[in-house]
């Protein structure tokens, strides 16, 4: 086993919580190394796991590819890198502890695409599956960017920079380039010198609209730069950055002839075929010159720059792949789990079952009729004595949200609409007596308590099983213990309250408990049958929350709100993106929004449960570290919608 | 209380700039005294329009910017305590309905319905205005005109024009102007360059494409004249920016970061 080889054990893997993608590509990338270079591999394996203390999986990765490209060529000084003996080790380190991580950063990207381009891009982390000395670069096409988890600090001791050039010349693409032209019968060579000075002219444009891109791009091209160099991609280089940077000397002929020929047609930018030309000009005149070109080591050399596989369509090959399969069907998935979850589901009675359909981010695509909703009898306390004894509830009182009513007036005030009579006559007589007269003689109208209908929406998958720390009670009871509390509160104080629960097996089955209805108060039949939820399967929250929807439309009250308290990021089995269910729980929070609602949602996480922040927004999420807090969490929140 | 109309009257032109047809249609509109509605965005441009046409017509202008706390009264007017008894006086509605100015209800979905209602009877043929405190009934100057503005955008279900409301109004909608307009009246109101303002609205347009993405609604040519006001005054105009629009906009962390990568991008 590649693990035990390497020092990485199932034990540290499981310490240091790396999760299972990372983990592989970190595994992938060792056995690399130890193909490649054993003594490095070695030298590795001891510093292990003082590198997993300072780094996490995908980080380390990154860190272990810098290594192989800082030396490619020198295997003593690529084992003092593994041995961290070498400074560049540690400064590679320190930089990979201190950048953000791409999936971080991909939903500011998204919209700064979507700014730039005007148009509707999906931005997805290209997965590290070849663990390669060639680095990556981002492949576009007319729906998505793709960018390479392989950034390191090589390429940029600010990832973020990074990630903002790709986006940038993204966008000049997507705005000027003419997409997929078909490559024909031209040369590999031909296909690199065109696309990189249609590269070149796309960015002229763009930062002829947006002049602030310069200042994204020249770094890259600078530190991209080979100035001495006589191969294809030095030579590219060089012209590369004799196209953006005015100032800069360069002394070879090809270099000074193409820049000379792009100065010839800048007033004219969106004249592609003049550019095509001269492109086939420089590549003629590169292939006079006998420089070599080997399409399979040639990548782009400035690390921003897509591979340009958006321009071309390939006659009988396939394009290199951009689009991935994205959504795996997986019918046997759930084969494997235990048959006795199943058999208590199957008990459950099915009541409906609806359809909603389920945003893809990636496509930019609302999927009609995507998941089936099936609302299941909520699971019957049929052995009672099986169920946890009931916890002694605590007694929390909810403050008053009030607004003007017309019903109630306030009679004797020193301010208010109009006069009250009777005030008014005690005033003007104690006036005539000569007494000093009262002087609040107004009405105006007292204030009501707005109704709300609350919607709780208790996240019941299997995570929620687990343990709390210290408490030797499950999050699901925390959760249960909560609703049980805010429904006492609520109801006392006169809202509509319902309490529903959720637990996904894959798209097909969605399960949804109405544990509590609207009208109905918290006896201990109902009590039961919430203590009597188990936790099971999956977080398909997109789903869930449409359906909690579409049932809180129903409902007439001044202020709907549905809560969601979940333990974890959304996730299922036939779903093996992580964003992927985060933004469609997003979109079904912002439509419930649109008819009216507010959703919030409580995390039940130690870590920083980005995604709910992400999901419904800051302004109604919630992060809960401590889950014996997540009463009080729960009304406090209350109190911020009844404020709003 | 209202009595001296004068300083209602708009002495100086407003600057408008049209953007269509919207003067003349206005005219028309004021000609037959139909009651209006001015729908659109937040800042853009409502109810400049709207005083540059009672400029226009030679009309005062009282407005009204509505709320959630007002009433009817706050309307029509009250009674209220003297030394010798009590009098009525005027609310800014009857002041307008007795001398013939236009009326305008700023943001009408903040106030409730129940507020509302009292314009029924002065926008359908009658134009009257019964005032059932005082057992009067005011009938509507020859010049009065009720105008109102609301802002689609953010409608909630206790926030909405009630049919029976907006079925009484021609409704005018207003969007933020075409590029080379909005341009040319930022660079007017905040005395700036064309050249600067026309850079500031292309980086309002990237921004309202992100409507509903994250933003409630983009950078309104309001936002845009105090941008480019601040940088005429010397602010750095990314600085500038991220007072005025960035920070302005939002308050999500990666919508601020995506913001500021489009400001970053607009200046070199």
């Amino acid at each position: 086993m590649i693990i035990a080889d390497t020092g990485l054990t199932a034990d540290v893997i499981d310490e240091y919580r790396v999760s299972a993608e990372h983990e592989a590509a970190l595994r992938r990338a060792t056995e690399k190394l130890q193909e490649h270079d054993p003594a490095s591999a070695s030298a590795l394996h001891l510093n292990m796991q003082r590198l997993l203390d300072r780094l996490p999986a995908d980080a380390l990765v990154r860190w272990m590819l810098t290594g192989m490209r800082l030396y490619p060529n020198e295997p003593q000084k690529r084992l003092h890198y593994f041995g961290l003996q070498d400074e560049s080790a540690w400064l590679a380190l320190e930089n990979e502890a201190r950048a953000p991580s791409l999936a971080a950063s991909i939903p500011s990207l998204s919209l700064l695409i979507e700014g730039l381009s005007l148009r509707r891009i999906g931005i997805q982390a290209q997965p590290l599956d070849s663990i390669d000395v060639t680095p990556m670069r981002p492949i576009l096409s007319s729906m998505h960017l793709l960018l390479p988890s392989d950034y390191s600090s090589l390429d940029s001791p600010e990832p973020e920079l990074l990630f903002r050039a790709s986006v940038a010349h993204a966008a000049a693409h997507l705005m000027h380039s003419p997409a997929a032209q078909p490559a024909g019968t031209l040369k590999p060579m031909s296909l690199a010198v065109i696309s990189a000075v249609e590269d070149a002219r796309v960015e002229q444009l763009l930062m002829r609209d947006l002049p602030g891109t310069r200042a994204w791009f020249v770094p890259f091209l600078k530190t991209s730069l080979q100035p001495e160099g006589l191969s294809f991609a030095a030579l590219v280089s060089r012209m590369n950055y004799a196209l953006i940077d005015p100032a800069y000397q360069d002394d070879n002929y090809w270099v000074n002839k193409a820049r000379s020929l792009f100065d010839t047609l800048t007033t004219s930018l969106h004249d592609h075929a003049s550019f095509r030309e001269i492109a086939s000009v420089l590549a003629n005149d590169l292939g006079q010159m006998r420089v070599r070109f080997h399409p399979q080591q040639y990548v782009v050399p400035a690390p921003y720059r897509d591979d340009n596989s958006f321009l071309w369509t390939y006659p009988d090959t396939t394009t290199p792949q951009s689009i991935q399969e994205l959504q795996v069907e997986s019918s046997s998935a759930g084969a494997s789990r235990s048959d006795s979850i199943d058999e208590q589901v199957a008990t459950e009675q099915e009541i409906r079952r609806l359809r909603y359909p389920e945003w893809d981010y990636r496509l930019g695509l609302l999927r009609s009729d995507w998941c089936t909703v099936i609302e299941r009898r909520s699971p019957s306390p049929s052995a009672p004595h099986r169920l946890p004894a009931p916890i002694p509830l605590a007694r929390v009182k909810l403050p008053v949200t009030a607004s003007l009513t017309r019903n109630a007036r306030l009679r004797r005030q020193p301010e208010g609409e109009e006069l009250d009579l009777d005030a008014a006559i005690e005033h003007a007589i104690d006036r005539r007596r000569g007494h000093s007269p009262e002087h609040r003689v107004f009405t105006r109208p007292g204030t009501r308590q707005r109704s709300m209908s609350l919607l709780l929406l208790l996240d019941l998958s299997a995570s929620t099983g687990d343990i709390v720390p210290d408490a030797g009670r499950s999050i699901l009871d925390v959760e249960k213990e909560a609703a049980q509390v805010l429904v006492q509160a609520a109801s006392s104080a006169g809202h509509r309250i319902a309490a529903h629960g959720f637990s996904s097996d894959t798209r097909e089955c969605v399960n949804y408990y109405r544990l509590l209805d609207f009208d109905r108060t918290l006896d201990e039949v109902s009590s039961a049958s919430i203590r009597a939820c188990t936790a099971r399967y999956s977080t398909r929250m997109g789903a869930a929350i449409r359906h909690a929807t579409s049932l809180m439309s129903l409902e007439t009250s001044e202020r709907r709100v549905i809560i969601v308290i979940t333990d974890g990021t959304p996730s299922d089995i036939d779903v093996f993106d992580d964003a992927y269910l985060i933004h469609d729980a997003h979109v079904a929070a912002e439509d419930a929004r649109r008819a009216g609602m507010v959703t919030c949602g409580i995390a039940l996480d130690e870590g920083g449960a980005g995604y709910m922040r992400r999901i419904v927004g800051r302004e109604y999420c919630r992060i809960v570290s401590d889950p014996s807090t997540l009463p009080a969490q729960l009304v406090a929140l209350f109190v911020r919608i009844a404020a709003s | 209380m209202f009595s001296d109309l004068d300083s209602y009257r708009l002495t100086d032109e407003p600057f408008y700039r049209p953007a269509g047809t919207e003067v003349a249609f206005f005219e028309h509109a004021y000609a037959h005294r139909l009651p209006v509605i001015l729908k659109g965005p937040t800042g853009c441009g409502k109810t400049r329009f709207i005083e540059h046409m009672a400029w226009k017509l030679g009309c005062p202008l009282i407005t009204v910017a509505c709320n959630e706390d007002m009433t009817a009264s706050d309307l029509v007017g009250r009674y209220l305590l003297e030394a010798h008894g009590t009098t009525w006086h005027d609310g800014p509605l009857t002041t307008a309905v007795r001398s013939g100015a236009i009326c305008y209800l700023d943001e009408i979905v903040e106030a409730r319905q129940d507020t509302t209602v009292v314009i029924h009877p002065l926008t359908d043929g009658r134009r009257i205005l019964p005032l059932d405190k005082r057992g009067e009934v005011v009938r509507a100057h020859p010049d009065f005109q009720l105008v109102v503005s609301y802002n689609p955008g953010y409608q909630s279900r206790t926030k909405d024009l009630k049919p029976s409301t907006r079925q009484r109004f021609v409704a005018m909608h207003f969007e933020y102007p075409d590029e080379a307009v909005e341009a040319a009246i930022v660079a007017k109101e905040a005395s700036v360059p064309i050249e600067l303002a026309a850079q500031l609205v292309k980086l309002a347009h990237r921004t309202r494409a992100l409507k509903d993405r994250g933003l409630e609604e983009g950078v309104s040519t309001r936002m845009l004249i105090y941008t480019a006001t601040l940088i005429r005054a010397g602010v750095e105009p990314r600085e500038s920016c991220e007072a005025t629009m960035t920070q302005a906009l939002t308050d999500e962390p990666d919508v601020i970061r995506a913001l500021r990568g489009i400001v970053d991008a607009h200046f070199a």
